[in-house]
Parts: structure tokens; C-alpha cells; sequence
């Protein structure tokens, strides 16, 4: 099977030169038009996939050489998609960039806060948090978001009113359009290994999770990815097998589902996606997703926090509580900044069966100029190096300008790479049991031989005992019995594991002929999971408190650093302590507080017995340890 | 979307080893408490001994450490229902012991900080506080609590 991987479709030899011209794009634009999906964003969500075209236009082209200030190369209203791809010559390190929006003047933004306060939103406009972010997490986690939200006044990010003029941009330009403001998606077909990937390439003008929905980050332009894989003989029979959403971290097998796994829901023959507010990451289930995004300085604290909690699992014989388990009473990493993505799909709801039409697919074959050409990124370049406040390149590209997995290899960017398609599935299955028949018979045979070899030379050491001048060469022979017993060991294990893994291909061979399918969540190692009702249930007391706590703590700090510095340190732990048992009553967690705060305790007290009775330990200790030997050394003649 | 961030999602749950549970282990740490509470009661109350000795106020003063001492005794009560907690197998028994071993333990701190040499129970309460602090948070321990409980709730 061929690896290549081929964008469109090949034409026959019969077709005239029109019909080789039209009828792959024609057909590639029916088979995206008839499962492209509908996505269902949550109320409050400002920006909507459109076409790059008033994008671009709207938009500067940039370059940041190394060592030198940005400087515009092509103005706005000047740049088009051809100018954009053409090619440019630079030194290694440069980055060349697009800029959407400058940030508004205060006046501007003035007039259009008012604006805004005047006009009658509509529900779908209106964005509620619920429960907080830090309502979910501990103390540490909201010291640590502290002073996260503290670095974005040092490190690069998108200025502050950027999202407003974002969206006062994004509103003209849909305005400006005609009739109906159209919603569109640029769509790829690239057949693969017997698959066909629909690639649904969805452009949003800004992403504004950070000042829009509390998250990590804002950033110009965005590019998000759902991919449909279908079999390529099955397409009118089966329909589609497997779907992949791009979002977040996620890779390879965690990303796709498929098309009958009940999580996938679907209007008909399109899946249906819920998208991230501000965020436009894609999931499977409406919900709100606690992400975690980890700070780099932070990962030597961590892992030495890990090792201690490992050591005093291991010490008690209990096995430590995975990091990242969405139990409810599973502790968040101190160490990682929680945010909420929230994909309520109660919004706006774009494709089939939704309350907006998709527009016309534009199609990525053959690839435009603008997709090849330009590796740059598709908005402002902050130079952010924690939170990702650059802009991304384009769909085919990384930022640093390599081609991204997901346009190079649509099957291994999903995992599916090592997937038959089904109408394959058996004829792979049956090739695969023969080649491991084959190596079974061939190390059959040389085991065979070996087994002979060592015998004869078994034989041989066996005649040459009692004659004393045959010494030498009897220690050669035994020394070639031992590495030739090792080789035959060695054979047999393989041969065994070969004739197991046999025996599961003929068992698998076996399912698949009587029709009985995979699990259909075999391949998910880690899943995507919104919150519970139970972790989203709080009260109103409680979420004042998780909001004010942590600077009601400092404010107490200050007033007994002034009034009471000789208490200073003693304050603090009781202040401390009254604190974190008060948001432990909250989260009904006093028993796992109280534990805590003993073994802290005890382990104070130890230190205290270490250092007043150091030596009379080590006796003790020896003495324990002579008593237990001789113990155990006498139970065992007793028996 | 384009940052590094992550979805907290379950990660498979390790292979649960079966172990055998120690139903007994309730009533030994019921047992201990009641140790713990006379051995608490005894220190409480030679200390309110030694300050009732005191003929005057001066000598009183002078006695505060001693005192001091005496707080253990207030811990007595609690371990006390703690241990008949365990006894009885509630479902609060093991917080309810764990609780008391924090504030002993916190008892014994505060009396090691006093101003003096501290006595010599002081490092004894410690000792045996540290002790069941282990034992309760023990997997043994901790699975026959969770056992015990639901049998008598059943």
C-alpha cells in the first residue's frame, strides 16, 4: 500500500479535459459537504469561522529579524493572499507575522463600551462564568495563579483592548458582507493507506480566552481542525469510521472516537462539536473542562513534591493517588495553573440543523498560494514564551515553520496510521498471521538445528570425560554448550511469544469473520471529561470566599507584620491554619485536612525525638533490629 | 487553541492488588485509644496535682508549666469518644482518631516549646501519637475502617 499521501482524487484516462478538471473537486466539495459538521459554541462567544480574505486584507504583514525591532513590510488594505505567499529571503531566526488589529484608542474603546452597555443583549450574547475557576482549587493553586496573572505584566501578550477592537473589526466585516453574514470552513480530502481524511479547517479572526473567559490566553487568529476518516471503499456502505477534533495537548490515539462511539453525537450523518468559549478548542460532550497549564520553572519543585509523596505512600503501603484523576476528591497539581474551558454549546449553533447554514466549502486542493506559501504566523507575535499569546501559522505549518503533523500525516496525527480501514481489516489480519507463521517455521527449524548441534556436542564432552589430554578441548566444548544452550533459550522464548501472538491472530481473525467489532474505546488512554454536576455544585458563600480568601489572607499578613511583628511567624500559621480548615469545611474535606495537618505534625515531632535522643534512637534502632534477626532466626529453627 | 495545556482527565486506575483485611485492626486501635485516654487522664491529673499543691499564688505562677501539663487531660474525653467510636465501629470513628492524635500531638509540641526543660512524657506522647499516626493512615488499617463501617451500616 502506497504511503503517499494524495490530496484531490486521480482522474481516469476516459475523462475529457473538463471533466478531469471539475469532477474531483466537484466530488471531493459533496463528500465535505455531506458530513461536514455543526458546531455549537457557548453564549458570550464573539468570533465565528470566516474566510481569510477580509482577514488578510484587514491585516499588516510584519517581519522581526533577529536582533532588530518589528517593522511593517506590506500595509493593511495592501496585502492580499497572492503578496502574502510570495517568497522572501531572510536570516535564519526571523519571523514573519501578520497584525489584525492595533489596540483601540481610549476614546475609541470608550465609545464602544457604551455602545455596548447601550444596546439590548440578547441572551446568546451573554456569558456566565457559574463557578469559578478558583472555586475549584486550593490555595496553592490560587497563589500560584496569582502569580501567573502577575508575569503577563513582564512577559509578551496580546495588548489589553485587543479583543475588544478584535471583535468591533470582526462585526464590520461581517457586515459589510452580503445578506446573511456567511459562516465558512476550508476543507481538504487526502486519501491515505486505503483512508480518506475530510479535513474541516475552521479560521476564527481572534481568540479571546483569557480576556473574554477567564482562560490562559488571548491571541490573533486561530486555526482549528476536525478530520473525518472514512474507508475508501466504504464510503456509500459505511459512511464515516472515525472522527478526530483538534484540542488542546491532546495527540495520536486521545483524539479520535469513533463514528459509533455514543460520545460522538451526531445530526444524522454530521458530528456534532462542541467548541471552547474564546478558546474554539473542539470536544466530543457539552461541559465545562478543567485544563491545567503547567509552569516550567515550577517542574523541580514538582517533581521533588511527587518523590515526597511517593516515599510516604510507599511507607504506608498505599498506592498514591494518580496525578490528574477527575475524582472528585483528586487534588489539582499546586504546581499547574488551573483555567475552565467552557463548551456549554447554549450559543450560537453553526451547520446542519443549527440556527446558521455553513457557506460554500473553500477548498484546499489544489493548495493555495496563501497555505503553501506562507510560513509565517497569521497574527501578532507577542513573544510569549509561557502561555502561547502568538498567534499560530497556517493550517499547513507550525510556528517555527515546519509542516504540521495533521497536513503532512492526517492518519498518524490521529493515531490511525496503524488502523486498517475495515474492508482491509482481514486481508491485513491473515498476511500478518502468515509472515508470523513463517518466522515461527524458520526458527522452528533453526532451533532444530541447534537442538542437534548441543546434543552432539553434549555427547562429545560426555565421551571426552576421564581422558585427561583431551582437557583442553573439553573446556572448549563445555564453554560452547553453555552459549549454545543460551541461544536455544533464547529461540524458544521467542519462538513460544511468536506462537502466542499466533494464536491471537487466528482469534482475532476469527472475531472479525463472525462480525464482532473492536471496543469502541479500546485505543483512549487519556479522556476528555467536563466537570460533574457534583464539582460544579458550590455555594454562593463559597465562592465569595474562594474569591476573596487569598487576598484577605495577605491584607491579615500586613496588618500583624505592623500591629503584631513580634507574633509574626505564629499569626501567620494560625491565620494560615484557619484559613485552609474554613475551605475545608466549604469542600466538605476536614477529615483529609485534619490527616494533613497530623502527619505534619508527627513528622515535626519526630524531627524533635531525632534531635533530643539522636543516639538513644540508633541503639534502639539496633537494638529492634537484633531482637527481630534473632526472632526470626529462631521462628525459622522452631518449625 | 494553540497552548500547552492540559485536560485533566482520569488516568487509568493501577491494578488492584487484593490484600486480605485485618478486621481486627478496628478494635486494636479502639484499644490503644483507651490506653491513650488513661495514659492522657494520669499525666493530666498528676499535673493539676502538682498545681493544687501549690500553697500560694506566687507558687502557683511559678507552676504554670505544670499546668500547662494538664491539657492533656481535656484531650482525655475526646479520645475517649473516639475510642468508643472505634469500638462501635461509627463512621466517624477514624476521623475522630485521627483528630485527637493531631491535637495531641499539637498538646505535646506546645509543652515542648514551654520555657525549661520539658518532661520527660512530653517525647513519650509524642512517640505513641507518631505511632498511631502511622498505623491509622496504614493501608491495612485504613481498608478494615472503610470494611468495619459498611458492615455495620449494612
Amino acid at each position: 500500500m502506497s504511503k503517499t499521501i494524495r490530496d484531490g482524487r486521480d482522474t481516469g484516462d476516459g475523462d475529457t479535459p473538463t471533466q478531469q478538471a471539475e469532477s474531483p473537486a466537484q466530488e471531493n466539495q459533496a463528500l465535505l459537504r455531506r458530513f461536514e459538521p455543526t458546531i455549537r459554541y457557548t453564549r458570550g462567544e464573539q468570533f465565528y469561522p470566516m474566510a481569510i480574505e477580509p482577514y488578510v486584507r484587514e491585516s499588516s504583514l510584519w517581519v522581526r529579524r533577529p536582533d532588530e525591532d518589528p517593522h511593517r513590510v506590506i500595509p493593511e488594505r495592501a496585502l492580499t493572499e497572492e503578496n502574502l505567499a510570495e517568497p522572501r529571503e531572510d536570516p535564519f531566526g526571523t519571523v514573519y507575522f501578520l497584525r489584525f488589529i492595533e489596540p483601540l484608542q481610549i476614546a475609541s474603546l470608550a465609545a464602544y463600551s457604551l455602545k455596548s452597555s447601550r444596546r439590548k443583549r440578547e441572551a446568546i450574547d451573554i456569558f456566565r462564568a457559574g463557578r469559578g475557576r478558583l472555586a475549584r482549587v486550593g490555595y496553592a493553586s490560587r497563589l500560584v495563579d496569582a502569580l501567573f496573572s502577575v508575569t503577563l505584566l513582564a512577559r509578551g501578550r496580546v495588548p489589553g483592548a485587543t479583543a475588544a477592537a478584535a471583535a468591533i473589526a470582526y462585526r464590520r466585516i461581517m457586515a459589510e458582507q452580503e445578506g446573511e453574514p456567511q459562516q465558512c470552513y476550508y476543507g481538504r480530502v487526502a486519501r491515505q493507506d486505503g483512508w480518506i481524511a475530510l479535513q474541516y479547517w475552521f479560521f476564527y479572526p481572534f481568540n479571546n480566552w483569557r480576556s473574554g473567559f477567564f482562560g490562559v490566553n488571548d491571541h490573533e487568529a486561530d486555526w482549528e481542525l476536525v478530520c473525518i476518516y472514512l474507508s475508501e471503499s466504504g464510503v456509500e456502505e459505511r459512511g464515516p469510521e472515525w472522527v478526530a477534533y483538534s484540542s488542546h495537548e491532546f495527540t495520536g490515539d486521545d483524539l479520535r472516537r469513533r463514528w459509533d462511539d455514543p460520545e460522538v453525537e451526531k445530526l444524522g450523518e454530521h458530528p456534532v462539536i462542541y467548541a471552547g468559549a474564546g478558546s474554539h478548542a473542539s470536544y466530543f460532550s457539552r461541559g465545562e473542562y478543567l485544563t491545567e497549564v503547567p509552569l516550567p520553572f515550577l517542574a523541580p519543585i514538582s517533581r521533588i513534591a511527587d518523590l515526597l509523596i511517593h516515599l510516604w505512600f510507599g511507607l504506608l503501603g498505599r498506592a498514591p493517588r494518580q496525578r490528574g484523576a477527575q475524582d472528585e476528591g483528586a487534588p489539582l497539581s499546586i504546581f499547574r495553573i488551573p483555567f475552565v474551558d467552557y463548551a456549554r454549546g447554549d450559543g450560537v449553533s453553526i451547520g446542519p440543523g443549527g440556527n446558521r447554514a455553513w457557506d460554500e466549502p473553500r477548498l484546499l486542493d489544489p493548495v493555495p498560494g496563501w497555505v503553501s506559501g506562507y510560513r509565517g504566523l497569521w497574527g501578532l507575535y507577542a513573544r510569549d514564551v509561557i502561555a502561547g499569546e502568538d498567534a499560530p501559522a497556517g493550517p499547513m505549518y507550525n510556528r517555527d515553520g515546519s509542516v504540521r503533523r495533521a497536513w503532512r500525516d492526517p492518519l498518524g496525527w490521529a493515531g490511525l496510521d496503524k488502523v486498517p480501514p475495515p474492508a482491509e481489516a482481514l486481508f491485513r489480519v491473515q498476511t500478518r498471521a502468515d509472515e508470523v507463521q513463517a518466522q515461527c517455521a524458520t526458527l522452528a527449524a533453526t532451533l532444530d538445528e541447534k537442538s542437534r548441534e548441543v546434543t552432539g556436542l553434549g555427547v562429545q564432552v560426555a565421551a571426552m570425560r576421564g581422558r585427561p589430554h583431551l582437557g583442553k578441548l573439553h573446556e572448549t566444548y563445555r564453554n560452547q554448550i553453555v552459549a549454545c544452550s543460551a541461544e536455544i533459550d533464547r529461540l524458544r522464548a521467542t519462538l513460544t511469544s511468536q506462537q502466542a501472538e499466533l494464536e491471537a491472530l487466528e482469534l482475532y481473525e476469527q472475531r472479525l469473520r463472525a462480525g464482532v467489532p473492536d471496543p469502541a474505546r479500546g485505543h483512549i488512554r487519556r479522556a476528555f471529561h467536563p466537570a460533574s454536576d457534583a464539582e460544579l455544585r458550590l455555594s454562593r458563600v463559597a465562592e465569595i470566599w474562594a474569591a476573596i480568601s487569598v487576598g484577605l489572607m495577605l491584607l491579615s499578613f500586613v496588618a500583624v507584620a505592623i500591629f503584631a511583628r513580634q507574633y509574626l511567624i505564629l499569626s501567620l500559621a494560625a491565620l494560615i491554619s484557619l484559613l485552609v480548615f474554613v475551605e475545608a469545611g466549604f469542600r466538605q474535606r476536614l477529615t483529609q485536612v485534619v490527616n494533613s495537618v497530623t502527619v505534619g505534625l508527627s513528622i515535626v515531632c519526630t524531627l524533635i525525638i531525632l534531635f533530643e535522643f539522636f543516639w538513644e534512637a540508633i541503639i534502639l534502632a539496633v537494638l529492634v533490629a537484633a531482637v527481630y534477626m534473632m526472632w526470626d532466626n529462631l521462628r525459622e529453627l522452631w518449625r | 487553541m494553540s497552548q500547552d495545556v492540559q485536560v485533566r482527565v482520569p488516568i487509568p486506575e493501577a491494578p488492584v492488588v487484593r490484600r486480605p483485611i485485618r478486621h481486627w485492626a478496628v478494635p486494636v486501635v479502639g484499644v490503644l485509644l483507651l490506653v491513650q485516654t488513661a495514659v492522657l487522664l494520669a499525666i493530666g491529673v498528676y499535673n493539676l496535682w502538682e498545681v493544687g499543691a501549690a500553697p500560694t499564688v506566687e507558687a502557683f505562677l511559678r507552676r504554670l508549666n505544670d499546668f500547662l501539663g494538664a491539657i492533656l487531660a481535656l484531650l482525655a474525653p475526646l479520645t475517649l469518644i473516639a475510642a468508643i467510636a472505634c469500638l462501635t465501629a461509627r463512621r466517624s470513628a477514624w476521623s475522630l482518631a485521627i483528630l485527637t492524635q493531631g491535637l495531641g500531638l499539637l498538646a505535646g509540641l506546645i509543652l515542648y516549646m514551654r520555657e525549661g526543660p520539658p518532661p520527660l512524657y512530653v517525647y513519650g506522647v509524642m512517640i505513641y501519637h507518631i505511632g498511631l499516626v502511622l498505623y491509622l493512615n496504614s493501608w491495612d488499617v485504613q481498608a478494615s475502617f472503610r470494611a468495619r463501617t459498611a458492615r455495620v451500616n449494612e
